[in-house]
C-alpha cells in the first residue's frame, strides 16, 4: 500500500471527494496542504500510545479535581 | 444617550442605568442601531441587522420593567449572536454562501435563555466561514476589521463578536470556541471572551464545526459583563447530550478580586516560544502584577504541548469534514478557498489517524489534569502575536515566517483538546496601539476562579478603559 503522505494518492483520494472536478489549482493546494499536515503526525510517532486508550467522549469530571 | 455613552458603557453599568429606569431598553436600543447604521458598513462586524425585531423586543422590556418586571442584568440590554446560532426566523449563514438561504425554525437553547433574560438581539455577527479559522477574513460578507487598526484582522473566528464589542456596536455577544474562536478576537480586539468548561452551556441549535472541541462562550468589555452572560447560559440542557447537569454556581459573587495565594502555573513548554516580544513584556508584566496582588505563580511542565497542533488539526479536519461531507460533495465551489481547501483535508484522514489523536489527548488531559491538581489556574498568552493586516496571511515571528492563520491559536487550542475553562483579558497594547490578551486557564467547571483571577486583574490596572477611536 502507498504511504499516507504519497502525493499522487492523496490526489486521487480528494478528486473523489467532490461530484464535480476541482480547479486545478484548487486540488494542487489540498494535496499540497494534506500531504504536509499527514506529514506533520508523524510527530507523534515517537510516543507510544500502545496502552492509551482514545478519549472520545470528553466527560467532564463533576467533582472537583 | 450620547454616543461617547454609548462607548464607555458596558453591559452591567447599561444594565444598572436600565434597572434604575434612567434609560430605556428602548432607547438604548435605538441608540445602537443608530451607531451601527453610521458604523458598521465600513467595520463589518454585521452580516444581518434585525431592527424590526430588536424594537418590538426593546419595547415589550421597555413595558416590562415599567411594570416594575426586571428579570436582571441582562433585562433590555442590546446584544449580538455570531452568525452560527439559530434564531428562530432570521436567516443562519455560518457566513458561508452554502447556508445563505438557511433559515432556522428554532432557537439555540443559549439564544433561548438570553431571550428568557431578557435580552436584546440586535442581530447575526459576522465570522471566519463555518467557523473554520482564526482570522475572520471571509470572502462572502467581507471581512471585520479591528476597531484599534480597520486594516488589520478581528482575530476569528468569532470576529464580528470581537469588532461589535470593542466598536460599541454591542453590549455583549455569543461566540464560538471550537480552537480559540472567543479567545483569539477577545485578545486582539481588546475585550473578554471566556471558552467554559465542555458541557457547561448547551450547544443545541448552533452549527458544529467539531463536536469534541466546539463550546458556546460569552464576550463582553469586562469580566463582570462576561459573568453576567455566562450565569444566564450555564446549565443543562435535555437537548444538548454532552451538557452537564452540574448546579450552577453565583459567578458575579465570584468576583472578590481576592487572589491572595492562589498558585498561578506558567508553563515552561510551548506557551512562550515563537512569541513576538511585545506579546512577552505584556504577559510577564500582568504576571508579575498578579503577583503583587498576592498570587504565586511557579513555573509548571507540559512537555505534551508541542504535539497539540498536529493532533487538534487532525481531529478537527476529521470532525468538520463529517459534519460537512455532502455539502463539500455537491458545493465546492461555493466555498472559500481556505476553508474548501481544509474540508478536502479532512476526507482523506485515515480512521487510525484520527483515534491515534484521541489517543494522544488522553495523555494530554491526564498530564493538564495534573498540574491543575498542584495549581489553582495557569497563566498564558491568548495568541503569540497581536493583530496583523488584513493583507499579510504569513509574518516573520522570532526568525521564523509564520502562517498567521495556523498560529494564531496556538496558545488556544490545548483546552479545548482537554475541555477546561479559559478566559482571555486584555493586558496591555503594542507600540502600533494593538491590544494583547492575557489567558487564564482553570479546573473543569472552575469558571469562578478563572473569573475572580482575571476580574481581581482587569480592576487593577487600566486597560479595560481604553476604547479605540472609530469614526465612519
Amino acid at each position: 500500500m502507498p504511504h499516507r503522505t504519497d502525493k499522487a494518492l492523496l490526489r486521487q483520494m480528494i478528486s473523489c471527494l467532490t461530484a464535480e472536478p476541482l480547479d486545478p489549482l484548487d486540488l494542487d493546494r489540498a494535496v499540497e496542504e494534506a500531504a504536509a499536515m499527514l506529514d506533520g503526525l508523524r510527530a507523534i510517532d515517537g510516543l507510544d500510545l500502545t496502552e492509551v486508550e482514545p478519549l472520545i467522549t470528553l466527560d467532564m469530571p463533576d467533582t472537583d479535581t | 444617550m450620547t454616543d461617547a455613552e454609548l462607548v464607555s458603557a458596558t453591559l452591567t453599568s447599561a444594565g444598572e442605568l436600565v434597572r434604575r429606569k434612567q434609560i430605556s431598553p428602548l432607547e438604548l436600543t435605538r441608540a445602537y442601531l443608530d451607531r451601527i447604521e453610521r458604523l458598521d458598513g465600513h467595520f463589518r462586524a454585521y452580516i444581518a441587522v434585525t431592527p424590526k425585531q430588536a424594537l418590538a423586543a426593546a419595547e415589550r422590556a421597555t413595558q416590562e420593567i415599567a411594570r416594575g418586571q426586571w428579570r436582571g442584568p441582562l433585562h433590555g440590554i442590546p446584544i449580538a449572536y455570531k452568525d452560527l446560532f439559530a434564531v428562530r426566523g432570521v436567516p443562519m449563514t455560518c457566513g458561508s454562501k452554502v447556508m445563505a438561504d438557511h433559515l432556522p425554525d428554532c432557537d439555540a437553547t443559549a439564544v433561548l435563555r438570553m431571550a428568557e433574560a431578557g435580552a436584546i438581539s440586535l442581530g447575526k455577527l459576522n465570522l471566519h466561514e463555518f467557523a473554520w479559522g482564526g482570522t475572520s477574513i471571509n470572502p462572502h460578507y467581507g471581512t471585520p476589521r479591528n476597531p484599534w487598526h480597520p486594516e488589520y484582522i478581528s482575530g476569528g473566528s468569532s470576529g464580528g463578536s470581537g469588532v461589535a464589542l470593542a466598536g460599541s456596536l454591542a453590549l455583549g455577544s455569543l461566540g464560538t470556541d471550537t480552537g480559540g474562536s472567543v479567545r483569539i478576537p477577545s485578545a486582539l480586539c481588546g475585550v473578554v471572551g471566556l471558552k467554559p468548561t465542555y458541557g457547561r452551556v448547551s450547544r443545541y441549535g448552533v452549527f458544529p464545526l467539531c463536536w469534541s472541541f466546539d463550546n458556546v462562550g460569552p464576550m463582553g468589555k469586562t469580566v463582570e459583563d462576561v459573568a453576567h452572560q455566562l450565569q444566564v447560559l450555564a446549565g443543562y440542557d435535555p437537548k444538548d447530550p454532552t451538557s452537564s447537569r452540574r448546579a450552577v454556581p453565583n459567578y458575579a459573587a465570584a468576583l472578590t478580586d481576592d487572589v491572595k495565594g492562589l498558585r498561578l502555573g506558567v508553563p515552561t513548554e510551548h506557551f512562550f516560544e515563537g512569541i513576538e516580544p511585545i506579546v512577552r513584556e505584556r504577559v510577564d508584566a500582568a504576571i508579575h502584577h498578579l503577583c503583587e496582588l498576592g498570587a504565586i505563580a511557579e513555573p509548571v511542565s507540559l512537555p505534551l504541548m508541542s504535539y497539540v497542533p498536529q493532533t487538534s488539526y487532525v481531529m478537527m479536519l476529521s470532525e468538520a469534514y463529517a459534519v460537512q461531507a455532502d455539502m463539500l460533495r455537491n458545493r465546492a465551489r461555493e466555498y472559500g478557498d481556505d476553508v474548501r481547501t481544509r474540508l478536502l483535508m479532512g476526507g482523506v484522514i485515515s480512521a487510525d489517524d484520527y483515534l491515534k489523536a484521541q489517543r494522544f489527548r488522553r495523555l494530554l488531559r491526564d498530564q493538564v489534569m495534573r498540574i491543575l491538581g498542584r495549581v489553582d489556574a495557569l497563566v498564558t498568552p491568548t495568541s503569540l502575536i497581536t493583530a496583523k493586516r488584513i493583507d499579510q496571511p504569513t509574518a516573520r515571528i522570532a526568525d521564523r515566517d509564520i502562517v498567521v492563520n495556523a498560529y494564531i491559536s496556538r496558545c488556544t487550542r490545548p483546552f479545548n483538546m482537554t475541555g477546561v475553562p479559559a478566559l482571555s483579558v486584555p493586558c496591555g497594547f503594542s507600540a502600533e496601539g494593538l491590544p494583547v490578551g492575557l489567558q487564564v486557564v482553570g479546573r473543569p467547571f472552575d469558571e469562578e476562579t478563572v473569573l475572580r483571577i482575571a476580574h481581581a486583574y482587569e480592576r487593577s490596572t487600566p486597560w479595560h478603559e481604553r476604547r479605540p477611536t472609530v469614526s465612519a
